[in-house]
């Protein structure tokens, strides 16, 4: 027999687990979150990046390189939750095999409240997981192309991440491991006819978008953070960080890309 | 037990690590004659935009051109297997380039007569004594002003307009000679027949593939050109050939719309798509029409613009140094 739930009943169900859930979460992670007695962690970090890219609109050929790249950080340690703001910044040029390159820049701004899952008050091993949300804009220009010689995305998504991390005390050094994947997504891109510039554009603005809600057979995303920090002093940290961020777009303007940045970084505990 | 505990994590942190970072770069594309040749054809099947209107059946070219690939063939058999293959599309704009080798379809003008002389109308009607400004060469003889522009990849600025319309601007018809200019920049042409309407004008209409499916195409795109200073408004006569060709080929259509105006000389050569670029997976370089232009009259001018009076050098007239399409137009206008 099958039962069927109206909306309210569906909504209001799941309004209670989620309550449910984050009184136990709470439960155990009251004391676990806020162990000191900074709230605030502000991190700045200078990085290497290495890139590679397939925009078949373009090429099927891969583009490769390194640039450089700036991250910063704000974390917030609630009583009940972990908020995060990171922002990335990098640039870089970058070569096919036969030397045809492009000058890649792309931003990164993730926000995550994260909810500790594991009851965390007497260990060293932490779990949170939460929602994210996670805003990307890329952007390429290719050298030697006439008229679409440049393109771009940008979307905005709802992901769930993943943040496990290991302390380990006697040398004040905490090993952390931060994982996001999209679930649901708004995509922009240049629509399949048109680059970010359009020749024809004198006295009006040719270029037409295309924007697209994904889900991740549409647009996967995986993004991976693997940090080890050290603390100096009882307010600064340094860290070095190992960030991945790697998506695919299948849409009819097929886009592979795969930024790995190793980052040296400086936090000021607050 | 502690140290299980620490062990076990570290293990899992770096599996994650590692798992996240093994992916550097992604794989080369297969670049083996077939592959190429498939991926060239199945590039253009999804972006060239223009298969139904030169009525080419792109499947049946697929047929007969891919029992001809083999394993084996060297790069200069495939190129110029490649290049028979696009010029079924008979469309100067699509050229392929390889790293010493480059290939487009010339037929759009090599088998037209030409029917200009650079060197006989600077020798015998301008008498190598003439004004510049910017890419334009221009004399008023008689009170009719003459202008040669041989590239609109070359660009003219607002300023070198305003001297150019401020000089003729008392004469009593213009020609403008746009013969083997074969196009550049359409803001060039644009700026340019802006000084010549006085009111925002439809010039054309873009048509751009929305999608990889043959008949994927966005409405068509109306695209206005507004007036730009003080307008030239007497009579004007454009002088083409088949070579002029994609901007010029746009230019020619502009002009054809006022009132004031006609064309003389040859049929231009077409090219009004938009060209594009793209890499195949052996690095050759392909060259594409990504767009296709309706006139006003949502009519294809992929052919060309044909003129209002067609005019051809007879061959005597070449080696005595006359360009009778120029002594028409400039008897044209003297007679006004």
């Amino acid at each position: 027999m099958i039962k069927y739930y109206s909306n309210k009943t569906v909504f209001l169900k799941i309004g209670l687990s989620l309550v449910c859930w984050l009184a136990v979460v709470n439960n155990a992670c009251a004391q676990t979150l806020n162990p000191d007695l900074y709230k605030w962690t502000f991190t700045l970090g200078l990085g290497l990046n290495s890139n590679s890219v397939i925009d078949k609109n373009f090429s099927q050929l891969p583009y490769s390189g390194n640039g450089l790249g700036l991250s910063g950080s704000i974390t917030y340690q609630g009583r009940l939750i972990q908020q995060q703001l990171n922002l990335t910044y990098g640039m870089a040029t970058l070569q096919n095999k036969y030397y045809n390159s492009l000058y890649a820049t792309y931003f990164t701004a993730n926000y995550s409240p994260l909810f500790c899952l594991n009851n965390a008050s007497n260990s060293a091993f932490k779990i949170l997981a939460g929602p994210q949300i996670a805003m990307q804009y890329a952007r390429r220009n290719y050298s030697g192309f006439v008229n679409n010689n440049s393109s771009f995305e940008f979307s905005t998504s709802l992901a769930t991440s993943i943040e496990i991390s290991y302390s380990i005390i006697p040398i004040g050094l905490v090993l952390k491991n931060k994982i996001a994947v999209p679930v649901f997504s708004y995509m922009q891109q240049p629509a399949f006819g048109f680059a970010t510039f359009f020749a024809n554009s004198g006295s009006q603005n040719s270029v037409k978008n295309s924007s697209d809600f994904l889900v991740p057979n549409k647009f996967y995303r995986i993004i991976n953070n693997f940090t080890i920090d050290k603390q100096l002093a009882p307010r600064h940290k340094i860290l070095l960080s190992y960030n991945l961020d790697f998506y695919k777009i299948n849409t009819i303007r097929e886009v592979k890309s795969i930024h790995n940045n190793l980052i040296v970084a400086y936090s000021y505990l607050l | 037990m502690v140290k299980n505990k620490i062990k076990t994590v570290a293990c899992l942190l770096l599996t994650l690590f590692f798992l996240g970072g093994c992916k550097k770069t992604f794989n080369q594309p297969q670049s083996n004659p077939e592959a190429v040749f498939n991926e060239l054809w199945g590039f253009m099947d999804k972006h060239y935009p223009m298969f139904a209107i030169k009525e080419i059946d792109w499947d049946k070219t697929y047929a007969q051109y891919k029992n001809r690939v083999k394993p084996g063939m060297v790069d200069a058999e495939l190129f110029s297997l490649l290049n028979q293959l696009l010029f079924t599309l008979k469309d100067g704009h699509v050229t392929l380039m390889s790293a010493t080798d480059t290939a487009t379809y010339l037929g759009f003008y090599k088998n037209y007569p030409l029917n200009f002389n650079l060197a006989n109308i600077k020798n015998n009607y301008l008498f190598n004594d003439f004004k510049k400004a910017g890419p334009v060469m221009y004399k008023i003889v008689s009170n009719v002003a003459y202008i040669y522009y041989a590239s609109f990849a070359q660009n003219i600025s607002d300023a070198e307009l305003d001297i150019f319309f401020n000089d003729i601007k008392a004469t009593k018809g213009l020609i403008i000679d746009v013969r083997n200019n074969t196009g550049g920049n359409p803001a060039n042409a644009e700026k340019f027949f802006s000084r010549l309407i006085n009111q925002k004008t439809l010039v054309k209409y873009e048509v751009i593939k929305n999608g990889p499916g043959r008949n994927d195409f966005f409405e068509p795109k109306p695209f206005y050109i507004s007036p730009n200073g003080q307008t030239y408004a007497k009579p004007i006569i454009l002088l083409t050939n088949r070579l002029c060709f994609s901007t010029c080929n746009d230019f020619a259509l502009y002009i054809s719309l006022l009132p004031n105006a006609q064309i003389m000389g040859n049929p231009t050569g077409g090219g009004a798509g938009l060209p594009y670029n793209y890499i195949l997976a052996n690095g050759w370089k392909l060259q594409y029409s990504a767009t296709y232009t309706l006139s006003p009259k949502m009519r294809n001018i992929e052919n060309g613009i044909q003129p209002n009076r067609t005019i051809n050098f007879e061959p005597q007239d070449e080696n005595n140094g006359k360009d009778i399409i120029l002594e028409t137009a400039f008897n044209t206008l003297s007679l006004e």
